[in-house]
Order: structure tokens, then sequence, then C-alpha cells
């Protein structure tokens, strides 16, 4: 029964995506070579990431907006470490470890001492972008990063497949068995749908809700990682370009699956990549396809009202 | 307690004022209330919609467009008139969007305001194909901007008028204690025959409203369209 529905849902979105790449096609034939379709899985690998870890906070029902400032604060942490010679495992382990850092405290502040998540998150992301600027006061870092290996994270493959896109395929996987196959998840679920009653259940909510934002942090700066992989610098503006994809594509992906999943935002990523690769691929100026894709996101999320204001109505009962 | 804030106030302007003495000129005092009051004025509807427990962060975007459409009406040869009535109108088509989504569908404040202040902001962007418009006079609105009373500049008076005046409303009427009632319990307030909807719907519109006032200020002030605005200011809001 249930997998008829969610058969529905995949025909459905299949449709869709197939229907927006026939449109991009018949404009560009270019769209569908080899060549492109692996540009649109780099691009969906680091957005992909973003949304995954944005995924476990809108689970638990929260918002996380500090993750782009996070990102920016990894992207300038990961370049000055490969510039002062670091090994460059060693410099990953340090952006992550940045986005790990703001998570928990995002996490704490707003789980333990219950402040409110989007002001808490805007300041936390602030400062974060603050921080971003003390490395090299502002400019971009791009020393040693040829000799570092660092680049071979955009470059290699791994089973047939492009570093990056096999980097999202194991997050996914990992984030999956988490969210889906664990109590943690059920947990997480449990609390987002009632607070309250998931704690009487015995759910250690705040921890929970602490994991999450911590789990966010360290997805945007794993995501900033492939950029600054892919661009070879780093940049203190470079996280700022995931905020609205990210939410784009875990909202979308709820709107298409009935509620945010790990497989709703991968289905959500690779929509809103599509359209925004495709939008590239016909020299579309930017500005235009921003105002496309938050018009495809404020549709998706109209059209699909009813699952999503009952998420939200439920959201407002617990906090009041 | 309740006072540090205005202490803390107090001893930031001190602090600057002892460390360069520039900041206490009437030149600088006076561009600083000016740029204030445009601000203040953007945030005046997002008060409202906070103690209302709802959120807009499409405000600052709002105030870009407002800002690039009315330089654009003004590049064009059209009267500042005109212009001025551009720029708000596209502030309330955007209120009107963000309150019938809101307000009347109940859909999400918060993504739906990032989503729609992205549409504004490229909205912004494309009018001046990614780059801002400089004007060559300022019209009425540039003249209104430079009257003073006394020392201080008209705007501030009107902004600050504009805030005793809301904060009247908000601490002193029935409606505003509605809206602080609707941020601690908005099913208590729709059980006691509150129009809720209604109301939100009104603060969403008030939001665009003021934030597209700022916006077309903003384009006299500066002389410019800057369809970037919206980046520094989301922040302080």
């Amino acid at each position: 029964m249930i997998s008829n529905r969610l058969f529905m849902r995949l025909l459905a979105f299949a449709a869709l995506v197939a229907v927006i790449a026939a449109v991009f096609w018949s404009q560009n034939p270019a769209f569908l070579s080899g060549g492109n379709i692996r540009a649109l899985m780099r691009h969906m690998s680091v957005q992909g990431l973003a949304a995954l870890g944005l995924t476990f906070v809108i689970v638990v029902r929260h918002f996380d907006l500090s993750f782009p400032g996070v990102a920016s604060m990894g992207a300038m942490t990961l370049g000055w470490l490969i510039a002062s010679g670091a090994p460059f495992p060693a410099a990953i382990a340090g952006a992550l470890a940045v986005g790990l850092v703001f998570g928990l405290v995002n996490g704490t502040l707003v789980a333990r001492f219950g402040l409110p998540d989007i002001v808490t998150t805007i300041a936390t992301g602030g400062l974060a972008v603050g921080f971003s600027y003390f490395y090299s006061n502002g400019t971009s870092i791009s020393q040693n990063f040829f000799m570092s290996g660092i680049l071979d994270l955009n470059d290699k493959r791994f089973l047939g497949l492009d570093m990056p896109f096999a980097i999202l395929m194991a997050a996914a996987g990992m984030a999956a068995v988490v969210l889906h196959a664990s109590r943690i998840g059920a947990g997480m679920y449990a609390t987002g749908q009632n607070r309250v009653s998931a704690r009487f259940a015995g759910i250690a909510t705040r921890r929970l809700i602490v994991l999450a934002f911590a789990l966010c942090g360290t997805m945007a700066c794993l995501a900033i990682t492939l950029l600054v992989a892919s661009s070879g610098a780093a940049n203190v503006t470079a996280g700022g370009q995931l905020l609205m994809p990210a939410f784009a594509a875990v909202y979308l992906g709820a709107a298409l699956f009935g509620r945010p999943s790990v497989g709703a935002t991968l289905a959500g990523t690779l929509m809103m990549s599509t359209m925004l690769n495709g939008f590239t691929l016909l020299a579309i100026p930017y500005y235009y396809s921003d105002a496309i894709v938050s018009t495809v996101l404020i549709a998706a999320i109209a059209i699909f009202d009813p699952r999503l204001s009952g998420l939200l109505t439920i959201r407002r009962k617990a906090a009041a | 307690m309740r006072y540090a804030f205005f202490i803390l106030v107090a001893a930031v302007f001190v602090a600057f004022a002892i460390l360069r003495p520039t900041f206490v000129t009437p030149g600088n005092i006076h561009g600083m209330l000016m740029s204030a009051s445009i601000a203040g004025l953007m945030f005046l509807g997002l008060t409202w919609l906070i103690a209302a427990g709802e959120i807009d962060v499409s405000f600052m975007s709002v105030a870009a467009l407002s800002n690039m459409v009315t330089a654009a009406l003004v590049q064009a040869g059209q009267g500042w008139a005109l212009a001025s009535l551009g720029g708000l109108g596209a502030g309330v088509a955007f209120g009107l969007v963000n309150a019938s989504l809101v307000a009347g569908l109940r859909l999400p404040a918060l993504v739906i305001t990032i989503a729609t202040g992205a549409l504004a902001a490229s909205i912004a962007a494309a009018i001046g194909l990614g780059t801002s418009i400089a004007l060559n006079n300022t019209g009425f609105v540039g003249q209104m901007l430079g009257l003073r009373v006394g020392v201080l500049p008209l705007i501030a008076v009107i902004v600050a008028a504009l805030y005793a005046a809301s904060w009247f409303v908000q601490e002193r009427l029935t409606f505003g204690h509605y809206i602080y009632a609707m941020e601690q319990n908005r099913a208590a307030v729709v059980e006691a025959g509150v129009p809720v909807n209604r109301m939100l719907f009104m603060l969403f519109v008030l939001s665009g409203v003021v934030s597209s006032l700022a916006g077309v200020l903003l384009a006299a002030n500066l002389s410019s369209g800057q369809p970037y605005l919206a980046r520094p200011i989301s922040l302080t809001g």
C-alpha cells in the first residue's frame, strides 16, 4: 500500500525531471551530453551535501540560517591550513571541525537554553562570516593548492563515479541509515512531530536537536570543501550560495514526497541542480535563474500545501 | 538592567567621540541620523511581525527592489513622483504576495520569505542587469531628505514620530495587545474571535510598504539604485 503511493510520487517526480530535461535538451542538445551530466552531478554534490545536513534540522522542526556563514568560515579555515602547509586530510578535518563546533554551539543554544532558532542562527552565522575574514583580511586563498592533493577530491574517480558524487552518495547512504534505519532517526522524527510526547516517551530530545545542528554544520563544511576543491581557491563569500538552494531542495523534496527525508532531499537537489545547470548552459544571467528558482520553490510549497501546513501547525502547537 | 542597552549605546557613543573627534561633528551626526532613520523605517514592519511571532526575511530585498524600480523609472525620464509610486507599488505587491502566502494560505513564513526575498533580489538585479544605476538628480525626495528641523533631519523626526505612534498602538491599544497575544498563543486568540489572519495579512503588507518606502528614500539618499543593498542590512535587522 505504502509502496504503491511512493511509486506514484516517484513516477510524478521522474516525469517532472524528464519534462525539465526535455525542455533544456530541446533548447540545447548539449544538455544531455556526458560532460554536462557529469558537471550537473558535481554541482549536485555540493548542494546535496549542504541540503542533507539541513534535512536533519528540518526533521526536528528547527531552522538553521547559519550554515552558509559557517561554510564560508570552513572554506577559509581549509584554505589557510593548506596555505600554511598542513597535509590536506588535516586541513579537511580542520574545516569539518569548524562546522561541528558551530553546529554544537547552535544546537546547545537552541535546545538547552531555549533561544529562538532563527535569530540565534542568524547571529552565529554572522559571527562565522566575521571570523572567516580573520585569516587573510578577506582575500581569497589559493597558495599550495596544487601541491596539497586537495584538487584530487574533485578530479579523481571512484568506482566510475566522479569523486564529489561518490562522496555525496556515501554521505547520503550514511544519512539514510541514521535517519531512516536507526533509533536516532526515529527519535528525530518523533521530536519534530511532538516534542513533549517524544520526551515523555523517553527520547533524549535535546541531545537529538544538538546532533541535528551539529550534522548540519559539519555537512555544510564538507560541501564547501568540495566546492573549494573544484574552484581551487577558498573564498570568504563561498558559503553564501548554499542558503537558497539548500532550503529549496529540502522543501521541494518534502513537498514532492510528503515529508523531509534523505531521498526527498536528494530528489529536490537533483531538480534544483538540473534547473540551475540548464539555465547556465543556456547562458541565462544568474538573476533570471534565481528568480525562476525562487518562483518554483514558492509554487512547490503552495501546491503541496496540506502536508506542510500540517507540519507547521504541529510546530506552532508545540511552541505554544 | 532594563536600561542596560541604552547605557551601552551611550557608552559606545562616548567612546567613539573620544577616540575620533570627527565622530561628533554635525555632519557625521546628521549622516548617522539619516541612515539610522531609513534603516529604522525598514525595521518597523519587522518589529511588529516578530511581536506577532512571525518573521519576514524578505524586507531588505524588497527595499532593494523598490530602490531599483525608483532609480530605473527616474533614469527612464519619469518624474520622481511617478518613480516613487512605482517603487512603493513594488513593495505593496511583494507585501501582498507574502501576506497571501503566509497569512492567507498558512505557509511557513521563514521559507516563503526567503524565497520571495530571493525573487525580489533577482528582479532588482535584473532591472539593472546586475549593476547599479546612478542618478543625476534626486528630485523632491532628495529635497525632502535635505530638510531640517533645527539641527535634526526632518526624516529622523518623522521616523521618530512613527515609532512613537507604533509604540502607542502596540502598548496602549487593544490591537497591539492582540499582536502580542498572537505570539503567545495563536489558537487562544483565534478562539477569542480575533480575525488573526486578517491582522497578519495587514502586518505583512505593512512590512512591504515600509521597506519600499525606505528603498525609495535610499534611492534619493544614495542618488543611485543599488541592487545589492540586501546583504549588509540583512543581519542588522
